[in-house]
């Protein structure tokens, strides 16, 4: 089963997103903040990361660097999805440099959302 | 003298009897509010399912479960609204219609109380469409600024560009709207305002004509680029006119601007406009603007000539190569040519200093 | 011929008396005007525009000016929570003021620090030398100045001063934690008001004991410090207190030290923080307020009334009394350069109202405080004044002051109610009463010597506080913790 880790500290955002993921046949694991989700990601090893930027104790961007520096290639390899609120042009540079794969903007669609973690994901991982 | 004594004695009491009084209002407050917690808690965890269903719906008509859910669903759609964009939010809004959300909020437009008011433009902003423009501009001359600010941010929600001249005349216009609210809804409005904006660049009162500059290059609007000029050229322009109609043509990045900038950095009276300039050119990029940004590195602000170094930083090889000749100098000009060097040699990824 | 005399020391007694329990009325009444503008402010909650603010080109960005002595304790934490603050354009400025301790070699390792040249941006006037600048490397906006120590914060934040960068800047002491909405929160009156707008203040709350993770306040706690549970009463009164709906005059609380965000050009322009002022940030106020208007010039200062900062506050009497004797100090040296502003129409609300409320509050009430004690006091011993009569008048003063107090916790609990533990808000209320006990005649007391000090034109120290660092969660044992 395709299993998906989402980590931002807005509850609402969790809630929703967990929900979409999971009508499409993904396993979804939640987590409300950057450590956590940080040692979640090399506990569970997911499939795929939707990580928020802004969040107390360890950011969505600190988060991303610690996966790509990580020793174990596989988890190193993770496609990370920045779900965030901050998406100017300085903000993408040093989303992209920490090594994010993708950007969904906030205000977000989910429709939009299931597109692009579907295109992140590798072929034939989204049942739906 | 014995009353002023009995008075006091009295009077001890009496506080020590109210004080018992708050004491008990607060324990009766508190537990009441620890209850009316738990059980919004419990309501909301049963009510959110529902909610995220609406968003898979193709379907027109909602479900009964959702019309006959209480009003804390509503609450739950609106907390979730500001975060969403698209068909996620044209199924919530079609749902608050169906609701009676956005009848109610209409009608709330013109409560006597200032807050029901504000809630109500916000509500709107958030979720309806265009057809309560004319009541959400009424509300730009409410007498409570409050109001003021919510309908002004609604407006630009509701994306109705017919919004765009009663925002700029707001500015102005008694009792007035905060400038950066007006700027942040004219930013929401997107490129349909932008002839709104031209007009208020050329013809509209100096606060409208600097937010107007300014907005526009964030739009990166190149047809802007002569007004702007002429607003640089204009004597009569107040300064943060100017300020913007730098910022704005460093944005639009012609090179047809750098003439105007130079000219701007060498004669501007005021620091803050000559380090707009400076900025400016930095963003530009174009070569003939060394010599000039060289000059300005002995300006007497050390911000502006902080802003210089860091332009020529940014305009390729011959502005490093300056730089990297300045910087053996003493004084203020070498440190603040050292300065800028260093700042390359920390982000050498960056091609172009992003400006601040 | 004894009767009078009896009566004469009875009169004046009532009349010491009556002076403080008038100041306490006036003080009920604006807490409870407070009161009321907070919850009336509630009902906004949710329409105040954050999130559009966060997410805007047009916020402009922010310089946080943090000097630091000796902080080896709490600095990595309150640099990791400020970096991470919730604010679209920000950088952090901090300046190694003759640390000792291990302060920037810590800060060095955790964020890569390079040696740089400085990017001089002002030339505000500053005494102790600076070492060296640096830039962290790790993509985080960090500055760390090195400087040697003249023993003044005002020296040290003159010289973050004149490296920032951003047209704000917001002064925030080493063991203050902020809030992650807190620039968002005092930035909002620039971004809607940007042409009128000078200064801006937030609200301070205790930090001590409080549960923190990495910087983030995670549960205000109550210390079990009866001393800092009292400074919380005192905390939240004075929060109370900038509630009302005095127009500008609000600028009261960001005179007295709030949390503050400046238009960094108009700081520069002034010169800067006052060199011998020990209340750099309130004199600071009053000194942009002054300059402006004379030239005519616009000068709108905002109180933000949301709680924005977490402060550590002393938690012996010792230490204590220092700071609030320098506050004392600091208070009257202000008063005393911006005499012609005291009364003054042409100052507006800060000169008819603000100023005013300090000198007869802040100046004067400890000293008639002080002296109704001890005329009390004395009078009881020398029979001029039977102890019932004495009992019965600090019997009334004791209740007022207990009713105070009780209903600014009470405001705090129907309002905000951050003290979640029904066992922290008993022991709020218990301080509350314990203040008028003993606190408030020490704090009085050591408030008169502070006066006395700025009339006698003692020249200013600025000694550290002792830092205890910051509580840190139970499953995070990562920093060290000093007793």
């Amino acid at each position: 089963m395709t299993h998906v880790l989402v980590v931002d500290d807005d509850p609402i955002i969790t809630d929703l997103v967990a929900f979409r993921l999971t009508r499409l046949g993904l396993t979804v694991s939640r987590e409300s903040d950057g450590e956590a989700g940080l040692a979640a990601a090399r506990q569970l090893r997911p499939d795929l990361v939707v990580l928020d930027w802004m969040m107390p104790r360890m950011n969505g961007l600190e988060v991303c660097r610690a996966l790509r520096a990580d020793p174990d290639a596989d988890l190193a390899r993770t496609p990370v999805l920045l779900l965030t609120a901050k998406a100017q042009e300085p903000d993408l540079e040093r989303g992209f440099a920490a090594g994010a794969t993708d950007f969904v903007a906030k205000p977000f669609s989910t429709r939009e959302l299931v597109s692009r973690v579907t295109a992140a994901l590798p072929p034939g991982s989204v049942p739906a | 003298m014995t009353v002023p004594i009995a008075v006091a004695g009295y009077a001890s009491l009496l506080l020590v009897a109210v004080t018992l009084l708050v004491l008990a209002a607060m324990g009766l407050g508190h537990r009441r509010r620890l209850r009316r917690e738990q059980h919004e808690v419990r309501r909301r965890a049963e009510l959110t399912p529902l909610v995220h269903t609406l968003l898979d719906d193709e379907d027109e008509r909602p479900a009964p479960e959702v019309t006959a859910a209480p009003a804390l669903f509503d609450e739950l759609v609106l907390d979730l609204l500001p975060s969403l964009r698209g068909s996620d939010r044209d199924a919530l809004q079609r749902v608050l219609a169906t609701r009676g959300v956005l009848d109610r909020a209409a009608r709330d437009l013109g409560s006597r109380a200032a807050w029901r008011r504000g809630r109500a433009a916000t509500l709107l902003g958030s979720a309806a469409g265009t057809e309560h423009t004319a009541a959400l501009v009424r509300l730009l001359a409410d007498p409570d600024a409050d109001v003021r600010s919510a309908a002004t941010r609604a407006l630009g929600k509701t994306g109705d560009v017919a919004a765009a001249e009663p925002l700029l005349a707001g500015l102005t216009a008694a009792p007035g709207l905060p400038r950066g609210i007006v700027g942040m809804a004219l930013l929401d409005l997107g490129t349909p305002a932008l002839p709104a904006l031209r007009d208020a660049l050329t013809t509209g009162a100096p606060t409208a004509q600097a937010l107007a500059a300014e907005l526009l290059g964030m739009h990166g609007d190149l047809a802007a680029t002569p007004a702007l000029l002429a607003t640089l050229a204009d004597r009569s322009s107040t300064a943060p006119s100017c300020i913007a109609a730098a910022g704005a043509l460093g944005r639009i990045g012609l090179p047809t601007a750098t003439g105007a900038l130079t000219g701007t950095l060498t004669t501007a009276q005021l620091p803050a406009v000559r380090r707009a300039a400076a900025d400016a050119l930095g963003r530009i990029g174009d070569p003939e603007a060394v010599v000039a940004l060289t000059a300005g590195l002995a300006d007497a602000s050390p911000d502006v000539r902080a802003a210089c170094a860091d332009a020529l930083a940014a305009i390729g090889d011959e502005g490093r190569g300056r730089l990297r000749v300045l910087s053996i100098a003493a004084g203020p000009a070498g440190t603040a040519a050292r300065a800028a060097l260093d700042v390359l040699a920390l982000a050498p990824r960056r091609t172009r200093e992003v400006l601040g | 011929m004894r009767e009078t005399a009896e009566d004469v020391v009875l009169a004046v007694n009532w009349a010491l008396l009556g002076y403080v329990l008038v100041l306490d009325l006036i003080m009920l009444l604006l807490v409870l005007a407070g009161g009321r503008r907070v919850s009336a402010s509630r009902r906004w909650q949710g329409a105040e525009g954050h999130r559009e603010l966060f997410a805007s080109p047009l916020t402009p960005g922010v310089s946080v000016l943090v000097p630091a002595h000796d902080e080896e304790a709490g600095v990595l934490d309150m640099l990791s929570a400020t970096l991470g603050l919730r604010y679209p354009l920000l950088e952090v400025v901090l300046v190694d003021d003759g640390s000792t301790d291990r302060t920037f070699e810590l800060v060095a390792a955790r964020y890569g620090l390079r040696e740089v040249t400085p990017r001089w941006t002002a030339d505000v006037a500053v005494e102790g030398e600076v070492l060296s600048v640096h830039q962290a490397t790790t993509g985080d906006p960090l500055t760390v100045v090195r400087k040697v120590s003249v023993g003044r914060r005002s020296d040290a934040l003159n010289v973050a001063l004149n490296v920032a960068r951003h047209p704000l800047v917001c002064m925030v002491d080493a063991d203050s934690l902020l809030e992650p909405d807190a620039l968002l929160q005092v930035a909002r009156p620039f971004v809607e008001d940007p042409d009128n707008v000078v200064a801006s203040g937030g609200v301070i709350r205790t930090v001590n004991s409080a549960l923190t993770d990495r910087g983030t306040v995670v549960e205000p706690r109550l210390s079990r410090n009866w001393l800092v549970r009292i400074q919380a009463v005192e905390y939240l009164r004075s929060f109370l207190l900038g509630r009302t709906s005095w127009a500008d005059a609000n600028a009261l609380l960001v005179i007295s030290g709030a949390f503050g965000l400046f238009r960094r050009d108009l700081v520069v322009e002034v010169g800067g923080l006052d060199a011998l002022s020990l209340a750099e940030d309130a004199e600071l106020v009053v000194t942009l307020q002054e300059h402006l208007r004379r030239a005519g010039r616009p000068h709108r200062v905002v109180f933000v009334p949301e709680p924005v900062c977490w402060t550590e506050v002393p938690e012996t009497w010792q230490v204590l009394g220092r700071q609030r004797k320098r506050w004392s100090h600091g208070l009257g040296q202000l008063l005393w350069k911006h005499k012609r502003m005291i009364g003054n129409p042409r100052y507006g609300a800060i000169g008819l109202l603000a100023l005013p409320f300090f000198l007869v509050f802040e100046c004067l009430g400890p000293v008639v405080e002080v002296v109704g004690l001890g005329s009390v006091v004395l009078s009881a011993v020398l029979g001029l004044l039977s102890p019932g009569t004495a009992l019965v008048m600090l019997g009334l003063s004791l209740a007022l002051g207990t009713l105070l107090s009780t209903a600014t916790i009470a405001i705090e609990e129907f309002s905000y109610h951050r003290y979640g533990r029904a066992r922290d808000v008993l022991a709020l209320l218990a301080a509350g009463v314990l203040e008028n006990i003993g606190f408030r005649q020490f704090h009085s007391w050591v408030r008169l010597r502070g006066l006395v000090a700025a009339i006698t034109r003692q020249k200013p120290v600025w000694t550290a506080m002792p830092r205890t660092g910051f509580t840190t969660a139970p499953e995070e044992p990562a920093v060290p913790v000093p007793a």
